[in-house]
């Protein structure tokens, strides 16, 4: 069974408790596809681009821009093949992350992908590209775009999780090269909270879930807010959400990994966030003679 | 952009360890990202080699058999190899951990000669392929053992056994099989803003031109352009 250690302070949210909401299903299509497309100024007409598909998502492709719509969430990714990840190999993109968050904010404003009250600046990750020898000589490094994350707001509740963002690629020039946006459609209210369970209760349901796992986590941090899921999840309910996240150390530090476990945060709360573990069919014993 | 080539595919993956010397935390979602990342190449045509997990997941299918291993036989028998369990690294040694003895509960990169037969690709999925981006530390930890491979995908520091990042394999495998570049997918599917996850990809090269076009424009198609000696290495990291 998890051992479970605390190492951060556990705090409940104030203030009265926020409601569930229902999501509304995404309507994915290629109509609905064209008419973002029109949005973000790409030939939308029937005549343009061409369209692919899969059971996850539809894309359509006009010269070099590709916009991807999920089908299960309706997350979009919008990306300009000719800028995306695309080094000159002279530019060092050094801003600031207030310079950055505004450039992401103005982009958001200018192709309408979210209202900007309902958005805060999260983090803005930067690629970089360095190279050396393989004695270490030479080394260089440099900074080819800025990604920044803008986080959902509802009911001025930061949206957690892996959804619940737009995330806008900017690159030396401070031109757009990309974004994502999983920002699933609000359909009303599904039910008041009621209250706010401990997080503490929150933690026994961690310990619950990996029950059957022979494990030492240290719980560094917990976060509340909403949680929305990533592209490929259908999503029904969006509640609020302890996020908490834990450290697996062997106890003399030298292997390591992060765990993560989401827990309803309300007492009448619209079901478990985080699946059961699934008991999994195990391989047949491999034998010394077998061969790739 | 489509592939017009076949890649061989193998994955490694530990969830349950026991409680003997090769003890270590269990951990609960590294199959699903690697067998993802082995059904999703299955699904593009490409070819399943071996999905060796728990037990049945030896480090000496990545130890080089100048140190006694079987590597050329496993990791270094198909051109994509995964690996995703515990990752540790100390003094630039990575070490990934085994949960079954075979013959010893971890590999040490300084007994990995990646690449030497066919291996061209290797993402190692565990914590620490590197823990800064310093360029000493990066040349360090994988130039020993890029003796050939032309692309090493990873985090810095530590990652997220999470089901919420479960789906990487298989959005990283149809990323490539669409035509995408191998670094620049690895580095835009693995990044989490969300999980704290930072993602880095290193290319090797003869030259600096050729460790910097892998880096930016190798994909599945460049399996038979060999590095012929990894005197350079360029990489890409999102943070």
């Amino acid at each position: 069974m998890a051992d479970i250690k605390i190492k951060t302070k556990l705090t409940s949210p104030k203030g009265k408790p926020a409601p569930i909401y229902r999501l509304a299903s995404p309507s994915v299509n290629e109509k609905a596809i064209r008419a973002l497309a029109k949005q973000l100024g790409m030939q939308a007409d029937a005549k343009y681009g061409e369209f692919k598909g899969d059971a996850d998502k539809l894309t359509l492709s006009e010269g070099h821009l590709e916009l991807t719509m999920h089908r299960a969430s309706g997350a979009v990714r919008f990306i300009d093949r000719t800028r995306w990840q695309v080094d000159d190999r002279q530019s060092d993109f050094k801003i600031e992350d207030a310079a950055a968050s505004r450039l992401a904010q103005s982009v958001t404003r200018k192709y309408e992908l979210a209202p900007a009250a309902e958005t805060k600046f999260l983090k803005a990750a930067r690629l970089h590209v360095a190279e050396a020898t393989s004695a270490g000589k030479e080394a260089s490094d440099r900074i080819i775009d800025v990604a920044v994350a803008l986080q959902r707001l509802v009911e001025k509740i930061p949206v957690d999780g892996p959804g619940g963002k737009i995330i806008v690629y900017l690159n030396a020039e401070r031109q757009m090269t990309g974004f994502q946006r999983i920002w699933r459609t609000l359909d009303g209210v599904h039910k008041r909270g009621s209250s706010y369970r401990s997080p503490e209760s929150a933690v026994e349901d961690m310990a619950a879930h990996f029950a059957n796992k022979r494990a030492m986590i240290e719980v560094q941090e917990i976060r509340f807010g909403y949680f929305e899921e990533g592209p490929r999840s259908r999503q029904r309910y969006l509640q609020p959400a302890y996020v908490i996240i834990g450290i697996l150390s062997s106890p003399d530090g030298s292997v390591r990994k992060r765990t993560i476990y989401v827990a309803p945060a309300l007492t009448n709360n619209a079901g478990k966030i985080t699946p059961p573990l699934e008991r999994k069919p195990s391989q047949r014993r491999r034998y010394e003679t077998q061969t790739g | 952009m489509s592939i017009h080539v076949h890649v061989r595919v193998g994955v490694e993956w530990v969830n349950d360890f026991h409680n003997d010397s090769c003890e270590q935390n269990d951990l609960s979602y590294c199959d699903d990202q690697v067998v993802g990342f082995y059904n999703h190449m299955g699904n593009h045509g490409h070819v399943k080699v071996f999905n060796w997990g728990n037990d049945n997941a030896w480090e000496t299918d990545f130890r080089h058999p100048d140190f006694g291993g079987e590597s050329l036989n496993w990791s270094d028998d198909v051109h994509f190899c995964m690996v995703n369990d515990h990752g540790g690294n100390n003094s630039n040694i990575v070490t990934f951990a085994f949960s079954k003895a075979h013959t010893s509960c971890s590999i040490a990169s300084t007994k990995m000669r990646l690449g030497r037969k066919n291996l061209k690709w290797m993402a190692a999925l565990g914590c620490d392929a590197v823990l800064n981006t310093n360029a000493s530390h990066i040349v360090a930890v994988w130039g020993g053992p890029m003796q050939g491979v032309h692309i090493v995908c990873g985090y810095i520091g530590t990652a997220a056994d999470s089901w919420w990042t479960s789906d990487l394999g298989e959005d990283f495998a149809d990323d490539i099989c669409d035509g995408d570049t191998i670094a620049g997918a690895w580095v835009s599917d693995a990044y989490s803003f969300w999980t704290g996850d930072d993602s880095i990809a290193i290319a090797a090269g003869v030259t600096r031109d050729d460790a910097i076009n892998r880096r930016d424009h190798e994909t599945l198609d460049w399996r038979d352009i060999n590095v012929a000696s990894t005197n350079w290495l360029a990489w890409k990291y999102r943070t």
